[in-house]
């Protein structure tokens, strides 16, 4: 039967029972809280796990503390919160594995992620360390746009991405840091091979 | 200090510096999976561990990665389904060779040049190879190629890298160049020129997974015998009383390396003078056999099959399509 065809029934609205939202609180590590619904926690799967795992009650919201975010802050799950009640109710994206990775940045999120490097590195940590799939895809989406058209010393700038004489050096100067002999052992072994010596012990 | 990217104006909501590397993993996964063909190989340029971040994430449709060895530097085409990038390291005839100061890249959209991030030329080589993972073809097909070349220089660039094909158009191989198809050993190689008695012979004892060779060079029952490659080709025409000699040698034990001969035939179907005294089997008029030469399923007819001392068979049949006499030893894949 198609759609058209169907019978029109006239339902009492009245008589449904409106399950009310619920709003849980959140608080960023700089005391910051934030209401956030039901249905916008379902967005970031940490969350919604850690909800459902806690089998709040709406008076629990209420009366209990505010659920505490550690390793974010306020200006971050602003950001993160707006998103996900924005978007809440949508499909969480299922990854193909697909190269290039094709995803598009809807107008709403290019409005929210207008914002400096700083506070999209934070985004895009929290999106992570919260499991928000799509909030991470457009977010990193934007860091993938500033590699546009660059050469790679423009990229390397852009993404502050050191050199390998650069990286070789911090790592020799991690390793003398972690052990001080093993710079003497070196020195004197250069000596010993100066010296004519084949055998260093 | 604060800088602003090339290209941009002054006023417009421009991209300033982004620590990537301190992103978490499936960030920065994400971030390098989302570059297009053009960007990813950029980005790969950039420090040995950008190529690690590229490496983990691309596996790129590819049809083929060439390199053309040229007497100014190497060109290389990357041949992805759905664009050509060619690229183009020149070498330098300093003593010893330096690094390429710049990488020239042609992409579908423009033309650039890149600066080299003090990689080897060896290294550069080694960097398409991971990037793209896909094997090298190689190509000398000019004179102005190799003359005048650091023949030293390119065998040790090339040492150890792994090219699937090899073709040697032009000019001449001397002993003296095919130190660098020894050095190189590629899977398959074709040298498409004639050959000297000596360089022929040097080819013949390397172990390749494919040799052809192409008249005007001239390929006896000796030569065939000595013959180390698994697989050999010659555009050249044998009598059946030297295919008759050389069958019943191989039934005798002699030259078991070769697993599979494809030589030149005029006739359609095989004359019964090459299995003159030689116990075979004939496969049924209305029979035929699926067999795979050069990765393409072919079918033939008028298959007669023999039998080496140690029980082992061959099939022998022509492939009229081709004009050719094909000798296939069978073993369990076959």
């Amino acid at each position: 039967m198609s759609v058209e065809n169907a019978p029109v029934v006239d339902v009492d609205e009245a008589a449904i029972p409106v399950e009310k939202k619920m709003y849980y609180r959140f608080e960023s590590n700089d005391k910051k809280e934030f209401r956030v619904s039901e249905l916008a926690i379902q967005q970031s799967e940490t969350l919604n796990r850690l909800v459902e795992a806690m089998g709040y009650t709406s008076e629990d919201v209420e009366n209990k503390p505010a659920i505490a975010i550690e390793n974010i802050d306020g200006k971050t799950l602003k950001l993160v919160f707006q998103w996900c009640e924005h978007h809440k109710g949508e499909a969480i994206p299922v990854d193909d594995g697909s190269v290039p990775k094709i995803v598009e940045i809807p107008e709403f999120d290019a409005k929210l992620m207008d914002i400096d490097n700083g506070l999209l590195f934070k985004l895009i940590w929290a999106a992570d360390y919260l499991n928000i799939v799509q909030l991470l895809n457009v977010s990193c989406k934007k860091v993938a746009n500033m590699a546009q058209g660059k050469t790679p010393a423009q990229l390397r700038r852009v993404y502050l991405l050191p050199s390998d004489e650069e990286d070789e050096a911090a790592k020799r100067a991690a390793q003398e840091a972690q052990d001080p002999r093993a710079r003497e052992v070196e020195e004197e072994f250069e000596e010993r091979k100066r010296q004519g010596g084949n055998s260093f012990f | 200090m604060r800088f602003r990217p090339y290209g941009s104006q002054v006023g417009e909501d421009v991209v300033f510096e982004f620590p990537f590397l301190n992103l978490p993993e499936k960030a920065a996964k994400n971030v390098t999976r989302m570059l297009d063909t053009e960007n990813m190989f950029i980005f790969s340029l950039c420090s040995r561990v950008c190529r690690k971040h590229v490496t983990s994430v691309y596996r790129p449709a590819l049809r083929f990665l060439s390199v053309a060895i040229e007497r100014r530097g190497l060109n290389f085409k990357i041949a992805l389904n759905n664009q050509d990038i060619f690229v183009y390291i020149g070498y330098n005839r300093m003593n010893p060779p330096a690094p390429p100061y710049w990488i020239q890249v042609k992409f579908p959209n423009g033309e650039k040049h890149l600066r080299n991030p003090n990689w080897s030329h060896r290294e550069l080589i080694r960097h398409f190879m991971r990037v793209f993972n896909q094997e090298l073809v190689g190509f000398v097909s000019r004179e102005s190629i190799i003359s005048g070349v650091n023949l030293n220089y390119l065998c040790h660039i090339f040492k150890g890298s792994k090219f699937k094909d090899f073709q040697w158009s032009y000019p001449e191989l001397t002993s003296e160049r095919c130190r660098l198809i020894n050095s190189i050993l590629p899977k398959k190689f074709n040298p498409r020129c004639g050959l000297s008695t000596e360089v022929k012979r040097n080819l013949l004892i390397q172990h390749y997974e494919s040799l052809s060779l192409y008249t005007p060079t001239k390929l006896n029952l000796d030569d065939l015998l000595v013959t180390n490659a698994t697989e050999l080709n010659y555009n050249g025409f044998w009598t059946d009383k030297d295919w008759n000699r050389f069958l019943k040698l191989w039934i005798g034990m002699a030259n078991i390396r070769v697993k599979t001969l494809k030589f030149f035939y005029g006739g359609n179907q095989i004359d019964d003078d090459v299995f003159r005294g030689i116990p075979h089997r004939i496969m049924g008029p209305e029979e035929s056999k699926e067999i795979v030469l050069d990765g393409e399923s072919i079918t033939v007819r008028n298959v007669r099959f023999i039998l080496r001392k140690d029980g082992v068979e061959a099939m022998v049949s022509v492939y009229s399509r081709w004009h050719q006499f094909i000798f296939v030893v069978c073993d369990d894949e076959s």
